[in-house]
């Protein structure tokens, strides 16, 4: 089966990187789907997680060279980060190479072609990833599809009242969250 | 912990709020069952009486000081080393108002763990605990008395390497088997002195409605991962863990590898 | 929410790898995880009556250029009819067009951070060959965008205030260029200048190309100008050793280093030059081919026409003895202790101008370049040819002194080379300035031979070609196809060994002068301040503009401009032109009162901060405080300083804190997308 991977990559630099690969026509697997964030030191511990569990089997969190962050001291925060985060699920049993953390510059579009294409190989060794996956969430999910429902459609409604009022401070996704739990 | 020690800081702490100086005294005092004493606050000078400190006193009473702070007045608050530590955590967090405190360090011979009301040998934490000094204090009592030893500072890391020196299989396997027991009582976050959020992320948005177990796993790893850099090693959550979970692993495994953020210039 | 989805086909660049009809079809699909699709699919036909309490793709449609005004149209007008409340754009890169689109998404009324790009071109349609797992892909990526605009907030941006003072950094021509536009609209400019004259290499040259136009005869006037500009000020013999803030506030703190002078009180008579016993030192203007005093001018027409003292070979600042020069300076002028002065300033622009520096040639040793004296590289020829250099102008060979009868150029020394010692683009000015020196040597000895040793020649520039044949067909400069091997110095001459390469063969021959033209690399400093301006460079140092194209001026950094050979290798008309253009960009922004500012800027939610703080020390940009001293503590961001990097939101253990545009849920979301 094919392997899912998921790349953060930094609007600045890395994204850039994906794009020049793209203006260069240089093909990588299909499989990395990637988010854009503004800088790498968006990328929060629970994304990662996250994408384990939704069926990820790699994760590729991609950055400008240290020095070279378009927001000074952002990567350097990354690779601190990243690098206690992939230490803990490699100690929790995860394999490690299903993680990476790379530095790609808006220059680099072959080093970023080259990049995918051996982490998603380097994934495919080790196949669909087992550990901290989201089996169980299926069970889950059948049951709380209808609470989802409700979920999602009064958060769209509060959200709606928000735009017309043209206030938006009110995290209203938040209560609503709380209102699914006390059902 | 001598009977001289208790009896000053029944002194002190009659002595200080009979001037005024604080508004009330948190130490510990005989719980519901023997040998399990239980944090209190002492708000009259006649109560003090009750106050206890042996080496059953293993609650960390830096965490009640979030709200003692908040209150009119100062508390008195009696910390051994690695309380003060967490202490000064919490004020660097700015949880704790360091003007509302008035510090005792007291001396430490460590803790015991109990069973059946019956001791059984020192805790975990203080068989390999690195810290014999007072990173704040207003007053020492009874610190004279320090008999324990810093160990060398490795021991505490020597549960992290066993587990690090194993293959991946076996480690996923072991935290398998520790974090299944795991029933999210969430007694490690609630003692827990750097586990002071208003509203904890993984209550605000649970990662699936209701908790199941692939999301408990995930509960202490997102926990340890937060505590990266924060962790005083105290060694409370595995000391309330109800369940056994060897947690102090997780903590000290982020401990062992931690990087501060190198900025170059 | 009703959201609408366009699918471009970009002319054929999407469309034939991502089958953009059925994308457009399959994205009306009710698609949330779980077993059971909760929005039901909604029949092709745009249905009004869809429940405004569910999220739907309401309307989709696939267009052959969106961007084009048709595209743009079809969007404005399916948000005005269907009411569309988000949008998706499916196209290219939203580093091409996400401001085009979400420019569009305004003038409908939309607010435009409720409008999102999936990137199925540069990061789809371009990159991977089947068809089917394109659009596979490409459905995925506009699940991961619907998502996303799904918990879109409208967002408004604020306003900054513009400093009206410009900084250019490096006073060759490029930066004097700048300085000189952006003064006179108006503007006051700080241009500042590590040697201790402005003019750069421009000033070492002899002859410009095609026209042959004396060099310091058209950069003078200009030096002059910059210096006596009302405008402008000049900082000489200083560097910018800090820069903070962003466009329209940066802060620089320049240092300005000591020249045992002082300006004010200098007349630029020259006494204490010639009073200076340390005479002997490799004169860097001259690339080395003669010396200098310790306290020296650059060069004679030095702007500002100051000495400078050089306290690395000056005998009092090495010994405690001399003093020379301040007992011959009348004017009371020198002043050995004047220590460096470091000042502080406010800018709204940046100009980045830093130049270029040929290439070492330790690497290069086959050319015998550092052996044999007559073994030169063509900065240092410049310096030969011209009428204030070494030789006064004199074609002399450096050994002895001797017309040289023969004269060997090599082109593409470092230039076009794949391997780790060079570099691998084309210096693009070397052919053209070896066709100068092959002329400018005829000119003055008709009688000495010129060979010059190429792999292409290249004269794209306007002029160029008709110059390179003048010195082929009029002048008698032969030009041979061919690279040397190895250049040997023998009995005073040098031996070539050299392949031809049209007639493949062997070809040797014995010269007197050799000239190598070295590859030209961004300037050593380079690197050091694109990281202080936070301005990418590219692979090879120099550094990178926003879009070679589109912004070809403008750093991705904002209110960050490039001009000059430090953007890339190019000759003086390129140069004057670039750093028009530069300063062109900077007006457009010192003109303006406000600035307006990305409103995707962190926010903290009060009700869930508990003030630990954790989140200050992660802001670069120190736009996160506590409020007040009191317990409990709430942080705030101060979204005129924020600019929007997301690490405090990262950083927050509640989640308390969150990035607008980019936040918690959305980007959750977007993974839960991508991966179902």
């Amino acid at each position: 089966m094919p392997v899912n991977i998921v790349a953060f990559c930094c609007n600045w630099c890395s994204y850039a990187g994906a794009d020049l690969a793209g203006t260069s026509r240089l093909a990588y697997p299909s499989q990395v789907k990637i988010i854009r964030v503004p800088c790498s030191c968006r990328v929060d511990e629970a994304f990662v997680l996250r994408a384990f569990i939704r069926g990820a089997d790699g994760v590729i969190v991609c950055g400008c060279h240290l020095g070279d962050c378009h927001y000074m001291t952002g990567n350097h925060h990354t690779k601190q980060r990243m690098e206690a985060l992939f230490g803990l699920l490699e100690f929790m049993g995860m394999e490690r190479e299903r993680l990476r953390l790379e530095w790609i510059s808006a220059s680099e579009g072959a080093k970023f072609a080259d990049t995918m294409a051996g982490f998603t190989a380097q994934v495919e060794k080790l196949g669909k990833n087992e550990r901290y996956a989201g089996k169980c969430f299926e069970a889950a999910d059948a049951e709380t599809t209808n609470t989802e429902a409700t979920d999602t459609e009064t958060a769209d409604v509060e959200a709606m009242d928000v735009e017309a009022t043209d206030a938006e401070t009110a995290d209203t996704e938040t209560t609503n969250t709380k209102a699914a739990e006390d059902i | 912990m001598s009977n001289d020690t208790v009896l000053k800081m029944r002194t002190r702490a009659r002595e200080m709020l009979a001037s005024g100086e604080v508004t009330q005294v948190l130490a510990w005092e005989a719980g519901e069952f023997p040998n399990y004493p239980a944090p209190a606050f002492f708000k009259d000078e006649n109560a003090c009486g009750r106050i206890l400190y042996d080496r059953f006193c293993t609650a960390n009473l830096s965490k009640f000081m979030i709200e003692a702070s908040r209150n009119e007045g100062k508390t008195l608050v009696f910390l051994r080393p690695c309380d003060a530590y967490s202490l000064t955590q919490l004020i660097k967090e700015n949880q704790v108002n360091r003007e509302k405190a008035y510090i005792i360090g007291v001396g430490c011979e460590g803790c015991v763990t109990v069973y059946e009301g019956e001791e059984c040998g020192l805790l975990e934490s203080c068989l390999v605990c690195i810290k014999t000094d007072y990173p704040i204090y207003d007053e020492l009592i009874g610190t004279e008395n320090n008999p324990r030893t810093a160990t060398t500072g490795t021991e505490r890391f020597e549960g992290v390497t066993r587990v690090e020196e194993t293959d991946a299989s076996a480690r996923y396997g072991f935290w398998q088997t520790q974090l299944s027991r795991c029933i999210r009582c969430n007694a490690c976050r609630n003692i827990c002195p750097t586990c002071h959020c208003k509203v904890c992320m993984l209550d605000k948005e649970s990662l699936t409605n209701p908790p199941n177990p692939l999301e408990n796993k995930f509960f202490h790893v997102i926990r340890a991962y937060h505590q990266n850099g924060r962790c005083t090693d105290c060694g409370q959550c595995a000391r309330v863990c109800p369940q056994g979970i060897p947690l102090q692993l997780l903590n000290r495994k982020l401990i062992k590898a931690y990087k501060p953020v190198e900025v170059q210039p | 929410m009703r959201i609408g989805v366009f699918v471009c086909h970009c002319g054929n660049n999407i469309k034939a790898t991502v089958d953009v009809a059925l994308l457009a079809e399959r994205v009306r699909e009710g698609f949330l995880w779980g077993a059971s699709s909760v929005s039901p699919s909604v029949s092709p036909s745009v249905s009004p009556s869809a429940s405004p309490s569910v999220t739907s793709v309401v309307f989709s449609a696939d267009y052959m250029y969106l961007c084009a005004e048709g595209g743009q149209k079809m969007i404005t007008d399916a948000i005005t009819e269907h009411g569309l409340e988000g949008v998706v754009v499916c196209a290219c890169s939203p580093r091409m067009h996400e401001a085009t689109f979400r420019k569009a998404a305004q003038r409908a009324g939309l607010n435009p951070y409720k409008l999102e790009i999936a990137n199925i071109r540069e990061q789809c349609s371009w990159v991977h060959a089947d068809k089917k797992a394109a659009t596979d892909k490409a459905l995925s990526l506009a699940k991961a965008a619907i998502a996303k605009v799904k918990l879109a907030k409208p967002l408004f941006p604020g306003e900054n205030t513009v400093e009206k003072r410009a900084l250019v950094i490096g006073g060759g021509i490029a930066g004097i260029q700048a300085a000189l536009d952006i003064a006179e609209a108006g503007f006051a400019v700080d241009l500042v200048e590590k040697t201790p004259s402005i003019g750069g290499k421009m000033a070492q040259l002899d002859k410009t190309f095609p026209t042959l136009d004396c060099s310091a005869c058209i950069l003078t006037p200009k030096m002059v100008e910059a210096a006596s500009h009302e405008n402008i000020t000049l900082h000489t013999y200083s560097e910018v050793e800090k820069v903070e803030g962003f466009v329209g506030s940066f802060t620089a703190v320049i240092r300005k280093k000591a020249r045992g002078v002082n300006i004010k009180k200098c007349t630029g008579c020259g006494d204490c030059l010639a009073a200076c016993p340390m005479k002997k030192i490799p004169n860097e203007f001259e690339s080395g081919m003669a010396n200098r005093t310790a306290i020296y001018i650059p060069f004679a027409q030095a702007v500002p026409n100051v000495p400078v003292i050089d306290r690395n070979h000056c005998a009092y600042f090495k010994n405690g003895k001399c003093k020379r020069c301040e007992g011959a300076c009348q004017p009371k002028a020198i002043d050995f202790s004047q220590e460096d002065e470091l000042i502080a300033e406010r800018y709204g622009v940046i100009v980045a101008a830093t130049g270029y520096e040929p290439i070492a040639l330790d690497a290069f040793g086959e050319y015998g370049y550092h052996d044999n004296k007559d073994v030169i590289t063509s900065l240092e020829f410049e310096r030969l040819t011209n009428a204030s250099g070494p030789t006064g102008g004199k074609l002399l060979r450096p050994s002895d002194g001797r017309v040289p009868k023969r004269v060997t150029f090599i082109q593409c020394v470092g230039s076009r080379d794949a391997t780790a010692r060079g570099k691998p683009y084309c210096s693009k000015v070397c052919c053209m300035y070896t066709a100068k020196h092959a002329i400018l040597i005829k000119e003055k000895h008709p009688e000495t031979d010129v060979e010059v040793f190429y792999i292409d020649v290249r004269t794209p520039g306007k002029s160029f070609e008709e110059f390179y044949r003048r010195a082929v067909e009029a002048y008698g400069v032969r030009y041979i196809k061919g690279q040397v091997g190895k250049v040997i110095g023998e009995n005073g001459s040098l031996r070539i060994q050299a392949m031809d390469m049209l007639e493949n063969g062997r070809y040797d021959s014995v010269t007197d002068l050799v000239v190598l033209a070295a590859a030209v690399e961004p300037s050593a400093d380079t690197k050091k301040i694109a990281r202080m301006l936070a301005a990418p460079a590219d692979v090879n140092g120099f550094l990178s503009e926003a879009h070679p194209k589109l912004r070809p001026v403008e750093s991705a950094t904002a209110g960050v401009f490039l001009c000059g050979m430090a953007n890339g290798p190019k000759d003086i008309p390129e140069t004057v032109a670039q750093a028009s253009a530069a300063a062109c960009k900077a007006i457009g922004i010192l003109m303006k009162d406000k600035l307006v500012t990305n409103p995707c800027t962190a926010k903290a939610d009060e009700d869930l901060c508990n003030g630990c703080g954790l989140c200050v020390g992660v802001c670069p940009y120190g736009a996160i405080s506590s409020e007040g001293g009191a317990f409990p503590r709430v942080v705030c961001v101060n979204s005129a300083l924020c600019q929007g990097c997301g690490g405090c939101a990262a950083a927050c253990p509640s989640g308390a804190m969150d990035l607008q545009g980019f936040s918690h849920r959305q980007i959750t979301a977007e993974v839960d997308a991508l991966c179902l």
